[in-house]
């Protein structure tokens, strides 16, 4: 299984370029919508972790659970990618 | 490679910004007026008109980009000249409502009125007993809607704190790296021939008549909340902007039917979040949705498709390509560049357009004393297509606009379109 940790690294990271904040202002475990994500900024990160990660999340259905927080999403996608 | 001095005075225009300038043009030769929109706010008393003009009449005065206008550079880059030592000028009227008198009719003969030459900004008080409705009339050269909430957002700051914060609006001409806005160019060419193919021109058979009509609807926070939950679970997390143009494309095939597929373009706010040198000028792009007629009643199937070209465009950067792409045409004269976005963009072949800004860039709950009850746009909309449909949210509070230009829809059209909406979210 690819390392959790660092794919929540490697998302705060992105996450922080599209918002323009700093990845330390981050809560990990803050709804990415109260991080201030809207539809826009969604589709960019999705597109991140297709092209990092070789993942398309938006086919397989956007859940609430698995995108709710930046560490949920990692987990979501270190599982998706250690199922391959 | 900064060897040129450029003036603080000047503000270079971006490609998006340039396109702007041209649909102000295209406005005032197909309906009379430039390109220009209205935010309005309501309060839970009557706002002190004098006051509120004083106040604003002293900050203006700390931005004279807003005394400027547009010039050609040496290097035939168009930019904005910042007006500074000069007074910035602006209107304000007052009206009170008399008994039993209707405050939106109003609010819409107002809109319906241009802004005079030179002036960026209007303002229009409307008050009652215990109400007022303050319009503001915004330049979309100046400002796009989410930076006209901003800097209303720094006044009220400013009237709470008596400090200005400072903007320098700057940006450099962008005349370098032209491989890579050719190469822009190009994708977003081949983009527009695959989209535009087979479509035909949209026409309306009595003509334009000069003029907006306009329909808001405001959902309370229970209503919008529910929306929202529907959001959820029809189209997916933090997919409420294809859930709503989903939701638009449905209730517009049911009233007003129109042959072949549907082209929507819908346009994008750009900024970073909390970026004051964002508040003036133009900081969106353009999305583009073309949904076949056979897909729109099953609202899975129909979500899933938007999302999916959502997706298709910001993974083949076509926003981003798109504001390069047209930084090349600063070069080209208003009329040329107008009339490209007719024929080349599809402006001529879109059902309608549409716009979800998501939450106010007006963060503050009071104004000049006053509790903000609500927060709604009334744009106008380019006279083709000639229909928009716009949502905006305050406080967690959901608002639509059906806007038209007089001619593109019949009254009773209109209604229906508003009705269809009204059930169907």
């Amino acid at each position: 299984m690819a390392d959790s940790n660092a794919i929540e690294k490697a998302l705060a990271n992105e996450i922080s370029i599209i918002l323009g904040v700093g990845a330390a202002q981050l809560k990990r475990d803050a709804p990415l919508h109260s991080l201030g994500m809207d539809s826009m900024s969604f589709v960019e990160l999705l597109v991140f972790i297709e092209k990092q990660f070789k993942l398309n999340l938006m086919a397989s259905g956007l859940n609430k659970e698995d995108f709710q927080t930046i560490s949920s999403l990692a987990d979501k996608i270190s599982r998706a990618t250690a199922a391959r | 490679m900064e060897w040129f001095p450029y003036s603080q005075d000047k503000r270079y225009l971006s490609g998006i910004d340039w396109v702007i300038n041209a649909l102000d043009y295209r406005s005032r030769r197909a309906v009379g007026r430039g390109n220009f929109s209205q935010l309005v706010m309501e309060f839970d008393r009557k706002l002190d008109g004098k006051l509120f003009c004083e106040k604003i009449a002293i900050f203006l005065n700390h931005y004279p980009v807003m005394s400027g206008g547009v010039s050609r550079d040496f290097n035939f880059c168009p930019y904005w000249r910042a007006g500074t030592g000069k007074r910035v000028k602006f209107s304000f009227a007052q009206r009170a409502l008399n008994s039993g008198e209707e405050d939106l009719p109003l609010i819409f003969a107002f809109a319906n009125v241009g802004l005079k030459p030179g002036e960026y900004l209007s303002f229009f008080l409307v008050t009652g007993a215990e109400k007022s409705f303050l319009v503001v009339k915004f330049d979309h050269r100046l400002f796009d809607a989410a930076g006209v909430e901003a800097f209303l957002s720094l006044f009220e700051e400013y009237c709470l704190t008596q400090k200005v914060t400072p903007i320098a609006p700057a940006l450099k001409p962008g005349l370098s790296a032209w491989s890579e806005k050719f190469i822009a160019g190009k994708a977003v060419n081949r983009f527009f021939l695959k989209l535009r193919k087979g479509l035909k021109p949209i026409t309306f058979a009595g003509g334009l008549g000069q003029g907006f009509d306009f329909l808001p609807l405001f959902f309370d926070a229970d209503k919008s909340a529910a929306i929202y939950a529907r959001s959820l679970s029809e189209a997916g997390y933090l997919m409420f902007m294809p859930f709503v143009l989903a939701k638009s494309l449905q209730s517009m095939d049911k009233v007003i039917k129109r042959d072949g597929d549907y082209l929507v373009p819908v346009n994008v706010n750009l900024r970073a979040a909390n970026c004051a040198e964002s508040v003036f000028f133009n900081h969106l792009s353009f999305l583009f949705f073309r949904v076949s007629r056979s897909m729109i009643a099953a609202t899975p199937q129909l979500c899933r498709e938007v999302a999916s070209q959502f997706f298709d465009q910001a993974k083949g950067k076509i926003s981003d390509n798109l504001a390069q792409a047209a930084s090349l045409m600063r070069i080209l004269p208003l009329p040329v560049v107008a009339a490209l976005l007719d024929k080349f963009m599809g402006g001529d072949c879109a059902a309608f357009a549409f716009s979800y800004l998501g939450e106010s860039a007006f963060r503050k709950k009071s104004f000049c004393g006053a509790l903000v009850k609500n927060i709604f746009h009334l744009p106008l909309v380019p006279a083709k297509p000639g229909v928009g449909i716009f949502f905006t949210r305050y406080d967690d509070r959901l608002n639509l606009t059906l806007v038209y230009a007089k001619g593109a829809l019949s009254r009773e059209q209109a209604q229906g379109l508003m009705q269809e909406l009204k059930n169907n979210l």
